[in-house]
């Protein structure tokens, strides 16, 4: 059997993950830098643009009658609203969630597209996005309640024998939610684009092993459909849990417990 | 009471003689030739919408459509591929390993 010799190679699954460079430009000025812009900076630089560029022009210009546009983004704003009201109370921080909500569904909505680079599926990206909210929220906490943040680490009714292996307990919880915040980000944009390599480089093989084959597997693409779907469906709903947790956390930092 | 001094007060109460029907329009309208002028020379119909281009073309009132959307998609697809054959496609393309 006559195989297609060219396309023999399989490159590794998790290839599609690398920060690689585009442009460099380094420089013998302040010592010596080196300024680079990576497919990372250029994916952020073009969800940047698509956010920015799809609220300006879905906006309805104050018209009565809203366009299909605009209803879309309307009712994401609906419930992202009805969201932070019930989760923290204060709309103060409605904007914030708001960005970060399209700012990571975007990015892993662009990143379902074949080729694309997901900037989420970057630790730098994800694990820097949950520290940094987990760092401001300590500084809020702090500065709503100053000394006395740190009850949050003792539950009420603690006995007092009890409190030094409590707040340490309490204490590493709450630093995880830095990471398990990104991690589950991470972790699950990650999975689904490996399977999606790992099961399109298989169908692309079968589909190129004869007609019988050909006919054959298009069983298991049928089920490959189903999968990317789901990956939609996964960046929608990681894009929600995020920002629910994030709601929960800041809602923690002022309300302690 | 001086005469003057009523005047001065009544000319509070009357408005000061500008234009009459004599004074505008004597000899049949000649003085508002111009003015006739302008407003016959300016745009006629309802007001043209404010934004043009792609706003009004996919996105307002009943021109909403997904085709934006689609661009983008086919936009990063091309990117995308762009990218990954010259950082490493074009490499494998004779030479399997």
């Amino acid at each position: 059997m006559l195989l297609n010799n060219t396309n023999l190679f399989i490159n590794s699954p998790l290839e599609q993950f690398e920060v690689t460079n585009l442009l460099s430009f380094n420089a013998p000025l302040f010592g010596y830098i080196s300024f680079t812009i990576t497919n990372l900076a250029l994916y952020t630089a073009i969800i940047f643009s698509v956010i920015v560029g799809l609220h300006f022009l879905g906006n309805n210009d104050t018209k009565l009658l809203p366009s299909k546009w605009s209803i879309l983004f309307e009712s994401f704003f609906a419930s992202i609203n009805s969201m932070v009201r019930e989760q923290i109370g204060r709309e103060i921080y409605l904007p914030f969630i708001y960005s970060l909500f399209f700012f990571i569904l975007v990015s892993n909505l662009v990143g379902n597209i074949p080729y694309s680079f997901t900037i989420t599926t970057s630790v730098i990206v994800s694990i820097g996005l949950s520290f940094t909210i987990l760092i401001g929220v300590t500084i809020l906490g702090l500065y709503i309640h100053k000394i006395h943040f740190f009850s949050f680490f003792i539950p009420a009714g603690t006995p007092l024998a009890l409190v030094p292996l409590l707040v340490l307990i309490e204490l590493i919880s709450y630093l995880a939610r830095a990471f398990s915040l990104g991690i589950r980000l991470f972790a699950n944009v990650v999975a689904g684009h490996t399977l999606l390599k790992i099961l399109s480089t298989f169908l692309f093989k079968m589909f190129s092993g004869g007609l019988i084959i050909f006919i054959l597997t298009l069983l298991p693409f049928a089920l490959f459909l189903a999968i990317t779907g789901l990956e939609l469906a996964v960046s929608f709903i990681q894009a929600y849990v995020f920002v629910l947790l994030v709601c929960s956390y800041i809602k923690d930092a002022i309300e302690l417990h | 009471m001086q005469p003057s001094l009523v005047r001065r007060q009544l000319g509070n109460l009357i408005p000061p003689k500008i234009a009459t029907p004599k004074l505008v329009s004597a000899s049949s309208g000649e003085g508002l030739a111009p003015l006739v002028n302008f407003y016959s020379r300016l745009p006629k119909g309802p007001a043209p919408s404010q934004v043009g281009g792609i706003k009004a073309k996919y996105f307002n009132g009943k021109n909403a459509s997904a085709a934006p959307a689609v661009w983008v998609i086919l936009g990063l697809f091309t990117l995308g591929y762009t990218i990954d054959y010259q950082m490493h496609l074009k490499h494998h393309k004779n030479h399997p390993h």
